[in-house]
């Protein structure tokens, strides 16, 4: 299925050339095109833990990084108490047993 | 709402749940707080242009408005409400017990609470929210014409809201890619999973642009240097049409599979075309992919001929799918259930905003309505009119599962007319406005210029959908204090979510799965017996 959209994708980049797309257009659609592929061959070879019933350390996870993007923003402190959130919830997630 | 057995351990546990119907629920409550504050701003603008001048609000807030309407719309309610029907449903459709990448989910949800409210925090800043349009459009939305924290809150918050969706994606797809239970195949998922399997598809491939772009922009409005020259602005509406275009069919499969499972359900037969549709859908997803340089008709430099064939093209896999609608409706056994009316109402008013982006996609047409209010009311046919008639039927569908009650039948029938008279009295007055020559995003008009009429009428039709939601939260309400049990499958679904108790447990199936010898194994079930 991957590989069908990803021929789509390529043909339409194929007339998108041929009608004189320029290289920002051909790069994003094109690339999309290319990047199914990579996606088909992640999804083909990865495969998945059993997540626990809660998972508190995906959460200061999620936090950590809101933190972090945030913090451009907020200020350096917001960055570094993140930094900190984040290496917690990296702990955490080991203790949870999490495959990666 | 016990919409799901909570998990052992207290609040923290409760916050971090990974169960896929917990985090689904989550998201559809948050997107419905959004949608509120997004509805009340439309109300406001509604108001303001009830009649020449200004009464309400100033031309800045007037900015602000409107750039946080379609903000909250786009990236806050209609998008993740989607994705959270993929996230409640697919995993049920596909027998799986759990969704893939479960912790994945659950931080995305955190991602996009935390990114909406970033949006919203540019109010209490000292400039204001974003002013410069949802799509932050360069050079309007740089340190020189939008300064201010409010900008820079939007845009990170904007980034952090398409990551958590980016997310729900990638679990989506792998769900229905990896997790399928034995003898379920690609072309025995329901419908409403094919569409969100192309709807994953285009997440994938066209969010990560936006949140590039937003990088960038933030980047460009600290230090400069990225969007400069003239090649600078098109560049950054190249990369923001990639995920801008693309993200109208997000907001559109997902509902499209929803009013399919309606249709074929409330006729009393399989759905018609299976094969054609899962073609179609496809065929749909790789041209929207390649489409998004139409909204940049007018610009110097962009392949005219390409995208215009493109979206012209997407006729064809979008009538495959009416032509399946129309031909399953066609000798069923109908109930016009109000799930059932939502569908057919989406039928009816996407076709008008369908029809409509036939004209702005002709090139010649385009020229004429660009920037107008033709357009405005081009695209709230499709996502109003169209993609939230969708949700409404998926709501009234769905919620006996999610549930374990009954939506009043009463309450969701004068919804239902309320929102058809509000939805076409507020949006079709707009291509008449659009056609004599009003602009969009403009908080006043001349008094002279024939136009006080019909933006009245446009706001009473506003002031009628108001009310529509209004019996709509009363049927919540109602629901779900005086509980009408709904049983494990009120309707005679086709598919596997109905054959497990409402609402599903842990683990979604407590029973062993019944056989699945095609995309309707309960219909085939009942067809054995």
């Amino acid at each position: 299925m991957l590989l069908a959209w990803a021929a789509l994708l390529t043909l339409n980049t194929i007339v998108l050339i041929a009608l004189g797309g320029d290289g920002l257009e051909v790069f994003l659609l094109g690339g999309a095109a290319a990047g199914v592929v990579v996606l088909a061959a992640l999804m083909a070879v990865r495969r998945d833990g059993e997540a626990p019933e809660a998972s508190p350390a995906a959460v200061l996870a999620a936090l950590a990084v809101t933190g972090l993007v945030l913090g451009t923003e907020l200020g350096l402190w917001l960055v570094l108490i993140s930094l900190g959130v984040l290496a917690l919830a990296g702990f955490r997630l080991l203790r949870e047993g999490v495959r990666w | 709402m016990s919409a799901v057995a909570a998990p052992r351990g207290g609040f923290a546990a409760l916050a971090g749940s990974t169960d896929h119907k917990r985090v689904a629920v989550r998201i559809a409550v948050t997107a419905a707080a959004f949608f509120a504050a997004g509805g009340v701003m439309a109300l406001v603008m509604r108001a303001e242009l009830a009649e020449p001048g200004l009464q309400v609000v100033s031309t800045g807030t007037y900015n602000a408005l409107f750039t946080m309407h379609g903000s909250t719309m786009i990236y806050l309610v209609i998008t993740p409400f989607a994705l959270a029907l993929g996230l409640y449903l697919v995993p049920l459709h596909v027998g799986a017990g759990q969704i893939a990448g479960a912790r994945w989910v659950l931080g995305g949800w955190w991602l996009y609470l935390i990114g909406g409210l970033s949006m919203y925090a540019g109010f209490l800043t000292r400039n204001g929210a974003a002013a410069a349009t949802w799509g932050g459009f360069d050079p309007l939305s740089n340190s020189v014409n939008s300064p201010g924290e409010g900008m820079d809150l939007w845009i990170l918050g904007v980034a952090l809201a398409t990551a958590g969706e980016l997310l729900w994606a990638a679990c989506i797809l792998r769900t229905i890619l990896r997790h399928r239970a034995p003898g379920i195949t690609m072309l025995r998922i329901p419908v409403f999973s094919w569409a969100m399997t192309v709807t994953a598809l285009m997440v994938i491939f066209a969010f990560p642009v936006l949140i590039a772009a937003m990088g960038l922009l933030w980047y460009e409005r600290q230090y400069g240097g990225v969007f400069d020259g003239p090649e600078g602005p098109v560049a950054y509406q190249h990369l923001f049409w990639f995920y801008g275009h693309p993200v109208v069919y997000v907001m559109f499969f997902p509902y499209v599979g929803a009013v399919a499972e309606c249709v074929a359900t409330f006729s009393g037969r399989r759905f018609f075309g299976y094969t054609a549709m899962v073609a179609s859908l496809l065929l749909f997803t790789s041209l929207s992919m390649s489409v998004w340089a139409h909204h940049m008709f007018t610009i110097e430099g962009v392949t005219v001929k390409y995208f215009s064939l493109m979206s012209i093209a997407l006729v064809v896999p979008a009538g495959i799918e009416y032509f399946d609608m129309i031909a399953t409706l066609w000798g069923g056994a109908i109930r016009l259930t109000t799930p059932m009316l939502f569908a057919l109402g989406f039928l009816v008013q996407f076709l008008i905003g369908g029809l409509t982006g036939i004209w702005v996609g002709s090139t010649v047409l385009d020229y004429h309505v660009n920037n107008s209010y033709f357009v405005v009311a081009h695209f709230h046919y499709t996502l109003f009119a169209g993609s939230f008639f969708g949700a409404m039927a998926a709501i009234y569908f769905w919620w006996p599962k999610v549930t374990g009650t009954l939506l009043r039948e009463g309450l969701g029938r004068l919804q239902f007319a309320l929102s058809v008279v509000g939805a076409n009295v507020t949006f079709f007055p707009m291509f008449l406005l659009g056609r004599d020559g009003m602009t969009r995003r403009v908080a006043d008009y001349p008094a002279d210029a024939g136009w006080s009429t019909l933006n009245a009428l446009s706001s009473i039709g506003a002031a009628c959908i108001a009310l529509a939601m209004l019996v709509f939260a009363a049927n919540v309400v109602v629901s779900l204090r005086r509980r009408v049990p709904a049983g494990d499958d009120p309707w005679g679904g086709h598919t596997l979510e109905w054959a497990t108790r409402s609402p599903p447990p842990r683990g979604n199936f407590a029973d062993p799965l019944p056989a699945v010898r095609s995309y309707a194994p309960l219909l085939d079930r009942g067809e054995s017996s």
